[in-house]
């Protein structure tokens, strides 16, 4: 410690009496100059260590008058002094105490007697802090005259002690009264007498009241606490009103909380069933892939995932979908009002997007189910900036195939599949994110060990979103979609094969998007695909096999497409939404390819000549416009009517000879003869909230019309048939119908119910066909269910126990089949007499499934969550039926014969934990 | 597992003293100084006695009463033990000047009438602010000559080690020649001019009761009566309860002509209680207070001269402010009852609901709701029994009774850390729960919680807590002590011989006097003085 340098000096003056003390340091520490001046005088002083503490003082002044000395002393800090009966100094930080008593102020020369900080105790009135209590205003022995009363006060902060201005003070009854606090909190309150009530309230504070007995005129000073903001959940109402509000039409958003409730089969997040529990979807039945959506046919709708297009979403012939349920986070199923930035499928557009990883912390997540397991675990990269996700499932499912019926020709099959996902996601800033998506699946399975088939779908995209403003976004993404699928047959040793099919396509989009111009939202971007097809390929599997090898052209186009669309809300009742997509396709070389006689369909009699063209070379262009409109009215805050009217084309087609989707469906560019398929849809709809928006309900009718689309002759060949144009008969077809939809959002209870009427028919009207299906009229489409009844239904016992029911109804799909047998006498064999196509229908389709979730618990500070789903998959346990077949059993004559699927309830269940 | 609570009914004891001959108490009060300044503390012992001076010990709470003009009066229970009680007072810094009168009684007492009561006059002189209408002070021209020491009687004989002692320095006191079976007081008190004038002014005192008070022998009877909001006049399960970490919670007992007693314990500490009904009104507590009508304060006497003795206690008052306290006040934890609850849950480590009811049915045992006519009830389940107690629950947060089961469950769950349920049955009196569920907030004070109707905060002071004399630690030894009562003890007997005190900052002369009762009532006493000076 420094020793304290302290000069001091006496000067004696010679011959004077007075005598002076010099006191002199300097930049010395505030407390032991105090500890000096106390040893060197008599006085006691008095201060708090914590004041004084890294006080440093210089002074040189004269001791002699000790108060002007203290002054210099403390110059310049705040610190105050006070001397009592002349002994004694207290310094203390900007505070004085009283020096002399105001009853002796009679003797004192100047009558003033200063002020010390002490009086603040004289005034330190008790103050009203508590709701609870009843303030006494006033003696109760001696109550006033006056039915109204002044009470006077001040109102502080019970945290910072300051005033409070501003602050309203109410009361209601027996009369009204109020005031406002002034500006140093201060304020008057006139008050009936008797028990009031003031209701309190202000910025910052929270809303409060004190109760008061008032007797007479008072005072109250009033304490008030802040506000205390708490953390809470925050329950979203926006979108509430998207039944209503939303200028498009047929469209279901879902995102994967209310995914998770809805039952499916084998306890899986399906998200193809879950769309298939929507009104205006139909399926061909029971673990078929592929959906209808209003009339269309399964290869219309675009499947999109995270920007990649999915030619084959399922797994295991339709039993799982393609997508990861543990990675998902929401889907779209646009069914009337596509946006213009989706093209290519003329039916709809289901759009799936995954979560992306936690950029703050690691977890992960493992299912158990009795088919498939998966597990997934994300987390940062880089804190904050760059998270993972990394997402596996795997199945076992060997022995379902063990217990499906005989006839399905799956039984004793075995079948396997892995999927996996991985995803980044990454923050340049603000305004710039990238994600990264890459998906992997393969499939195989044989039903009998000599024919084995195998297929996969690899995704891999980029993307880029880019904020220029707030309101001005873009995103550019680019990919590669694969798909590809191989058998192997090995039947006959001297016929080993192995066929194998693969389309690649390779995308490029751009979009942009600015919102809030005075009720005007701009979308436009640019679409570019190229595709890459491989229609077939077939070698020799084994040495001793004789197959020739045999490959067939690669098919090449661009497709490309600009659009734009505005959203325009003219006022706050009406709303449209204009779009507009041209397209174009051209189909490139190389090819070989055949011409035919003019205006006639392509036949193998009617070849006219075979044209090579060498390079990447245009042989075909298609491009036309393709018109999104929507308008919507509110007639009520709570009531509108849309309209719209749609246009779509598509330049790919599926060719396949089942309505299903199978995996060894493949996929066929347009081309020379093959023309794009074009949709046209015209739809209106009303749609009503009730109960604030607990419950939407809507209805929409449609009709829609179908344009070359593809159907195929008889005996056909499909595969390897590198003049597929002669195979193919151009269909038109024509849907309609009206979905009737009550939803409960949110509560307790939640869930939907629909009802759709729909029919959906096709005709073969082209006069060059030689004998079209039913003369040339309309016939019912293999989906054509016209009735139609889903619900889904979730109970939330607690946010933990839930219960969810599903039920679906639909008409029996159509078929053709045979009513008679007859001695065909120009073949000299029976023949069976058959009706029109699709004129008689199989049973109608009912089932109903429950099942029971058990989320993880509410304890945050658990290791582990766990949830668990049970269910019965079937209730009822009705034996739908799949399709209807015939058997000729010689002398028992035709039998025919119902195969369902599965026609027993299925129990369930999937275990899942979370770390 | 059931538990029974059972608080000894006090009407128990009432019925065994009517029929033990009545005993009569008094009270004698003792007090370390005569002179105060408003802010001063004032150091009270308190003995039982009866009216033999023999001790004895019946009554477990004194009043003791301040009594001045109609502005100006302090009013504490000090807690009795083996008759014995002792207390510190802090005076309102906001008392005017002029002679008080210090009255001591007990509920028991009150029986008697005022006359047995213990009455002594007290000065009062505020030294921070003056008005001549308010402040009774008259300014004599003769200087009242400074105390001197008298010479010991009663063959009481006090001794300290030296005659002259530095600040801040340790004092030995000797005391010898005491009495066996008289207790005494023993204070160290700086010298001075300022005393009182030991003269009693008539008071009247209003009637007493014609309805005769039950001794309070176990602890404090709280008294209540029921005021109907309405004609309906029907009230059930009148409760009091203690803010704070503990359950405190006493069930009422409506005697025949409605009034409201609650046994509780004496309640050291408490400022606030929650009184809560059953019924259309609320409950309005009967003060234990003799309402004394108040007469005119008498004037102090005071010299000029005075001024600088005055002046050293005004500036101890104004630092006891001032400067950071260098002793902590204990205060002894009022615990009621110490049962294990059967599921406890901290809030923070759930995920949190917005609402109790959602809190209650997503992860609280045992706990849940049911709307019973309009009203919404705490329902607990016990497993014992296998069956709903149909909303007959006590919830309490922090501490606090809710009457209104509606109004915990409109509180803000955010506020609320614990949640204890405790099930099975607990008896309070004649009331029954089946079942408690405790909510408890960090702090425990409930934040912005409403009570409705028919529960009321009631201040009600319980006994003050109990409170030795307390010598600085002298952390922070620039910090003043400025004590002029150097030591109070006011339970010294015979084989308290040897004690000891630390001077303060204050010099000058300081006298021991140790003063005690005999069993004739005579007051005798034996005194000695020693100086302080500062060291240099």
């Amino acid at each position: 410690m420094k020793k304290l340098f302290v000069t001091l000096s006496l000067l004696a003056v010679l011959g004077g009496e007075v005598s002076a003390q010099q006191f002199q340091v300097k930049e010395k520490p505030l407390s032991g100059v105090l500890e000096q001046i106390q040893k060197q005088t008599t006085y006691r002083l008095f201060w708090i260590p914590a004041e004084v503490e890294g006080m440093t003082v210089s002074v040189n002044a004269d001791m002699k008058d000790m108060k002007s000395f203290m002054n210099e002393l403390l110059k310049g800090t705040d610190l105050k002094c006070t001397f009592i009966n002349d002994s004694y100094i207290h310094i203390l930080k900007n505070k004085f105490l009283i020096d002399r008593m105001p009853a002796f102020a009679q003797w004192y020369a100047e009558k003033a007697v200063s002020e010390g900080s002490i009086n603040n105790l004289l005034s330190d009135s008790k103050k009203a802090d508590s709701e609870n209590k009843i303030y006494v205003i006033g003696n109760k022995e001696k109550v006033s005259d006056e039915d109204m009363v002044e009470v006077r006060g001040v109102i502080t902060s019970f945290k910072t002690g300051e005033p409070m201005m501003g602050v309203n003070m109410v009361i209601k009854e027996p009369k009204w009264s109020a005031a406002v606090s002034g500006l140093d909190g201060d304020y008057v309150l006139r008050v009936p007498k008797g028990q009031v009530e003031v209701e309190i309230s202000g910025m910052g504070i929270m809303d409060t009241r004190r109760r008061l007995m008032v007797y007479d005129a008072g005072r109250l000073d009033i304490e008030l606490e802040d506000k205390m903001y708490t953390l809470g959940e925050v329950t979203v109402t926006a979108g509430k009103r998207k039944n209503v509000e939303d200028v498009q039409m047929g469209v279901q958003k879902l995102a994967v909380q209310e995914l998770k409730t809805i039952p499916t089969a084998f306890g899986e997040l399906d998200i193809l069933r879950i769309v298939q529990t929507l009104p205006g979807v139909k399926t061909m039945g029971e673990a078929s892939g592929g959906f209808n959506v209003r009339g269309g046919a399964t290869d219309q709708n675009l499947i999109l995932f995270n920007e990649n297009t999915v030619f084959n979403p399922t797994h295991l012939f339709g039993f799982f979908s393609a997508f990861n349920g543990n990675v998902l986070d929401d889907m779209e199923l646009y069914k009337s009002s596509i946006p213009p930035k989706y093209g290519g499928r003329i039916s709809s557009v289901l759009n799936v997007n995954s979560r992306k990883g936690d950029k703050e912390e690691y977890h992960g997540e493992v299912s158990l189910g009795l088919l498939t397991s998966s597990f997934n675990i994300e987390g940062p990269l880089k804190k904050k900036k760059t998270s993972f996700l990394l997402s596996g499932r795997t199945t076992y499912s060997d022995w379902i195939l063990g217990i499906i019926p005989e006839k399905s020709g799956y039984k004793n099959g075995k079948a396997g599949f892995y999927d996996a996902n991985a995803l980044i996601s990454h923050q340049f800033n603000s305004r710039n994110h990238l994600y990264l998506n890459g998906y992997y699946s393969y499939d195989r399975f044989n039903f009998v060990e000599e024919e084995k088939y195998n297929y996969t779908n690899i995704n891999a995209s980029m993307k880029w979103v880019h904020l220029f403003k707030e309101n001005f976004r873009s995103s550019v993404s680019m990919g590669y979609d694969h798909y590809d699928y191989a058998t192997e047959n090995y039947a006959n040793e001297n016929d080993a094969y192995k066929m194998s099919f693969d389309i690649n396509q390779y995308f490029l989009k751009s979009d942009f998007e600015v919102s809030g111009l005075k009720g005007h939202t701009l979308n436009w971007g640019v679409n570019g695909i190229l595709y890459d097809v491989l229609p077939g390929k077939v070698l020799p599997a084994t040495a001793g096999s004789l197959r020739n090898a045999q490959t067939m052209q690669k098919e090449n186009a661009l497709e490309t497409a600009i659009y734009a669309n505005e959203e325009w809300e003219i006022t706050k009742r009406l709303m449209i939404s204009a779009g507009v997509r041209y397209s174009w396709f051209s189909a490139l070389g190389p090819r070989t390819y055949r011409t035919y006689t003019e205006g006639e369909l392509p036949t193998i009699h009617n070849v006219v000549d075979t044209v090579a063209v060498e390079g990447s070379k245009n042989l075909k262009t298609y491009h036309g416009a393709e018109t999104r409109l929507s308008m919507r009215y509110n007639l009520l805050d709570n009531f509108s009517i849309k309209a719209g009217y749609n246009t779509m084309r598509q330049y790919i087609h599926k060719v396949s000879n089942t309505m299903v989707m199978s995996p060894t469906d493949t996929w066929k560019l347009s081309d020379m003869h093959i023309k794009p398929q074009l949709g046209e849809q015209y739809s209106a709809g009303l749609y009503l909230d009730l109960m604030d928006g607990g419950i939407e309900t809507s209805v929409e009718a449609y009709y829609k019309k179908l344009q070359d689309y593809l159907d195929y002759r008889s005996g056909a060949q499909l595969l390897m048939n590198p003049h597929l144009e002669t195979d193919v008969i151009p269909t038109e077809g024509r849907a309609y119908g009206v979905e009737f939809m009550v939803k409960k959002p949110s509560g307790k209870l939640n869930g939907w119910l629909s009802y759709t009427y729909s029919r959906t028919e096709l005709r073969q009207s082209d006069s060059r066909i030689e004998k079209p299906v039913n003369d040339g009229e309309w016939y019912p489409a293999e989906y054509d269910k016209p009735h139609e009844v889903k619900l889904v239904g979730n109970y939330q016992f607690t946010k933990r126990y839930s219960a969810s029911l599903n039920f679906d109804y639909s008409t029996g799909r159509p078929q053709t089949m045979p009513v008679s047998k007859y001695y065909d006498h120009t073949v000299g064999a029976p023949s069976f007499f058959y009706t029109n196509r699709n004129e008689v229908r199989i049973p109608d389709y009912m089932r109903m499934d429950v099942s029971f979730n058990i989320k993880p618990s509410h304890k945050l500070t658990a290791k582990t969550h766990r949830f668990f789903t049970v269910g019965i998959y079937n209730l009822l346990g009705r034996k739908n039926v799949y399709s209807i077949y015939f058997k000729n059993e010689g002398d028992e004559g035709v039998k025919g014969y119902r195969m369902s699927i599965f026609g027993a309830p299925i129990p369930f269940v999937s275990y899942n934990i979370k770390f | 597992m059931k538990r029974t609570i059972n608080i000894l009914l006090a009407c128990f004891w009432w019925s065994m003293i009517t029929v033990m001959a009545q005993p009569y108490e008094r009270l004698h009060v003792q007090t370390d100084k005569d002179f105060y300044l408003a802010g001063e503390k004032m150091y009270l012992g308190v003995w039982g006695m009866d009216d033999k001076h023999n001790s004895l010990d019946m009554s477990r709470v004194a009043y003791i009463e301040l009594l001045g003009d109609a502005y100006n009066s302090v009013q504490v229970k000090v807690q009795l033990d083996n008759a014995q009680g002792n207390a510190v007072i802090d005076l309102p810094y906001t008392l005017s000047s002029g002679v008080y009168e210090l009255v001591a009684y007990t509920r028991w007492m009150r029986n008697e009438g005022e006359s047995i009561f213990f009455r002594k006059p007290i000065a009062v002189f505020n030294s921070l602010r003056y008005s001549p209408t308010l402040d009774q002070v008259v300014f004599v021209d003769e200087a009242t000559p400074a105390q001197v020491c008298s010479v010991t009687q009663d063959n009481i004989r006090v001794k300290t080690d030296r005659k002259i002692f530095g600040t801040r320095s340790k004092v030995s006191i000797v005391v010898d020649g005491l009495q066996e079976d008289v207790r005494y007081s023993l204070s160290v008190v700086k010298a001075g001019s300022l005393f009182c004038e030991n003269q009693l002014e008539e008071r009247h005192f209003p009637k007493k009761d014609n309805e005769e008070k039950m001794a309070e022998l176990e602890g404090m009877i709280v008294e209540a009566c029921f005021v109907p909001w309405g004609d309906n006049k029907e009230f059930m399960r009148p409760n009091l309860s203690v803010k704070g970490k503990n359950m405190n919670y006493y069930a009422g007992q409506i005697a025949n002509n409605g009034t409201v007693y609650f046994y509780t314990p004496s309640l050291p500490g408490v400022k606030e209680m929650f009184a809560g009904v059953e019924g259309d009104g609320q409950l309005e507590m009967v003060s234990p207070f003799i309402a004394t009508p108040p007469s005119k304060l008498r004037a102090i006497r005071l010299h000029k001269d005075q001024e600088q003795e005055l002046m050293e206690r005004c500036m101890q008052i104004q630092s006891a402010r001032f400067y950071p306290a260098d002793s902590i006040k204990k205060e002894l934890p009022a615990t009621f009852y110490n049962y294990k609850p059967r599921w406890s849950f901290d809030l923070d480590e759930y995920k949190r609901f917005p609402t109790f009811e959602e809190t209650f049915l997503e992860f609280i045992t045992g706990v849940s709701t049911m709307t019973k006519g309009e009203k919404k009830l705490i329902t607990i389940f016990d497993e014992v029994s296998g069956a709903s107690n149909n909303g007959n629950t006590l919830v309490l947060l922090d501490g606090v009774t809710i009457m209104n089961h509606q109004d915990l469950l409109s509180y803000n769950p955010y506020f609320v850390k614990w949640v204890d349920v405790y099930a099975g049955k607990y008896i309070f009196g004649e009331q029954v729960y089946e079942g408690i569920v405790s909510f408890r907030t960090p702090n425990h004070w409930m934040p912005s919680f409403q009570l409705s109707g028919n529960s009321v905060v009631v201040e009600y002071e319980g006994v003050l807590s109990k409170q030795g004399y307390e010598h600085p630690s002298w952390r922070q030894s620039s910090c003043p002590d400025l004590r002029h009562t150097l030591y109070w003890n006011p339970n010294v007997t015979v084989n308290d011989c040897q004690l000891e005190c630390w001077t303060s900052d204050m010099c000058g002369t300081y006298i021991v006097k140790v003063e005690g009762m005999t069993k004739e009532g005579k007051i005798i006493s034996g005194t000695t003085s020693f100086q302080v000076k500062e060291e240099h």
